[in-house]
């Protein structure tokens, strides 16, 4: 089912190619109990999903928590969502959602390339490192934005988490203004506000580092 | 100067407004004259340098990999429960239907007031031939009510209605004709033409709340599922 072009009967499942269709029409196909399009949309969304709420929270071991917590929660309730919206929308709202919850309840802590300052073991160093997917810079390039992007994430860490959650989904994820204001419920002028006040801040905290 | 605004008193632009000439937000007029006055000022240029530096830092920053194993531990929490036949079958007719729907219904305001324009014309038609037949001296409303109905059970007669033709002929009927009939002697032309009117209106009503209520972009607040989570 397609709200762009119309109805069509779906080939067998072995025959589809899931990386070509519609977020809509992956969700069509989980509510007929698909398990692959599930897998399609964890597979799309978890490296966006998790990002998103690991930069929000500053702790890997609970941003894969409450990552997991956000799947389950969409994907369990798949029936009822509305094919009209978009999935991305809704995904990155409750992950969002989520993320504030968990801030009201606890400090976050230091975001670091090399793990967090409070591990002790060498385990939990491992579990507070960052690992990005991938980087393919010289090794002085690496050192660079390594130190660059400490300092950035660091500086993202300091911003209030609305500001930082507008900043991400319009620079990371690219999303437009009105899909944040959809995102984060609050109005268009308001995400302006925010995406303008975080840049602000940020270029503040980086005077240092001027290029 | 109607670009005065975006200048400060030395006539630099603002740090805002750099920033808007970076994002790309700026009217073209006005990117003009700061593109114009950049090229004489080291100082605005190196700030928007270090803005684009801060747009780009941003752009670049990854995508955090989850552990591994993270697609399974959901897929582990995961209900799956295919649809019946028949619930995929109905779902598939409400959206076909649907489409087909918002395919043939208007789409912007004038479209709609055409339509509705349209469906009250067989009301406006009808209530001023019925107008025009009661100014008869020879046709009085009673006659005339009394001449529908007859034609009226004639008519749902032959189709073989004999349900709805029982049902005309009961006291009930009977009585909403007597009382309709009443209402027009006493009321006259006016309390005709307000019967008519009062019908129209209701009719458009009911358009503009089904149209509002299926074919209306959802506000900013709505829930993305049909019920909230």
């Amino acid at each position: 089912m397609s709200g762009e072009s119309g109805l069509q009967p779906y080939p067998p499942p072995r025959e589809l190619d899931y990386s070509s269709l519609t977020d809509q029409q992956v969700v069509l196909l989980a509510r007929e109990g698909r398990e692959r399009a599930f897998r399609e949309l964890i597979g799309r969304y978890q490296r966006p999903v998790f990002s998103l709420i690991y930069r929000l929270v500053r702790d890997r071991e609970k941003a894969e928590d409450l990552a997991q917590d956000t799947f389950i929660k969409v994907l369990n309730a798949i029936d009822r969502y509305d094919p009209q919206y978009k999935f991305s929308s809704w995904i990155f709202k409750i992950a969002h959602n989520t993320g504030l919850d968990h801030l009201r309840r606890r400090e976050p802590e230091t975001l670091s390339l090399d793990g967090s300052p409070h591990a002790r073991t060498a385990a939990e160093v491992e579990a507070t490192t960052i690992t990005p997917a991938s980087h393919d810079e010289t090794p002085e390039q690496y050192a660079q934005n390594r130190e660059l992007g400490t300092e950035i994430e660091s500086a993202i860490g300091t911003l209030r988490a609305e500001y930082r959650t507008a900043i991400l989904l319009c620079h990371v994820e690219g999303r437009p203004y009105e899909e944040i204001a959809d995102i984060m419920d609050v109005p268009l002028g308001t995400v302006k506000t925010y995406i303008h006040r975080g840049r602000k801040e940020l270029m503040q905290r980086l005077e240092h580092l001027r290029i | 100067m109607e670009n005065q605004g975006i200048m400060s008193e030395t006539y630099h632009p603002t740090a805002d407004r750099l920033e808007a000439l970076v994002e790309g937000s700026l009217r073209t007029e006005d990117r003009v004259v700061l593109e114009s006055h950049l090229l004489t000022c080291p100082a605005c240029q190196t700030q928007v340098e270090e803005w684009r530096a801060l747009f780009s830092a941003l752009s670049g920053l990854p995508q955090f990999e989850p552990s591994l194993g993270f697609s399974e531990r959901v897929m582990v929490r995961v209900r799956i429960s295919p649809r019946a036949a028949w619930q995929q079958a109905w779902q598939q007719w409400a959206h076909q239907t649907a489409a087909l729907v918002g395919r043939i219904a208007p789409k912007t305001n004038r479209g709609w007031s055409v339509a509705a324009a349209l469906l009250a014309l067989p009301l406006i038609l009808g209530g001023s031939a019925v107008a025009w037949l009661v100014s008869k001296s020879y046709i009085t409303p009673g006659t005339l009510l009394g001449y529908t109905r007859d034609s009226l059970v004639e008519g749902i007669q032959g189709v073989g209605s004999t349900a709805v033709t029982a049902v005309m002929q009961t006291d009930i009927a009977a009585w909403i004709v007597t009382n309709a009939a009443g209402f027009i002697s006493t009321a006259g032309m006016s309390g005709l033409g307000a019967m008519i009117g009062g019908a129209g209106i209701a009719t458009m009503l009911s358009i503009w709340v089904l149209y509002r209520n299926l074919f209306r972009s959802p506000s900013r607040e709505s829930d993305y599922a049909l019920f909230s989570l």
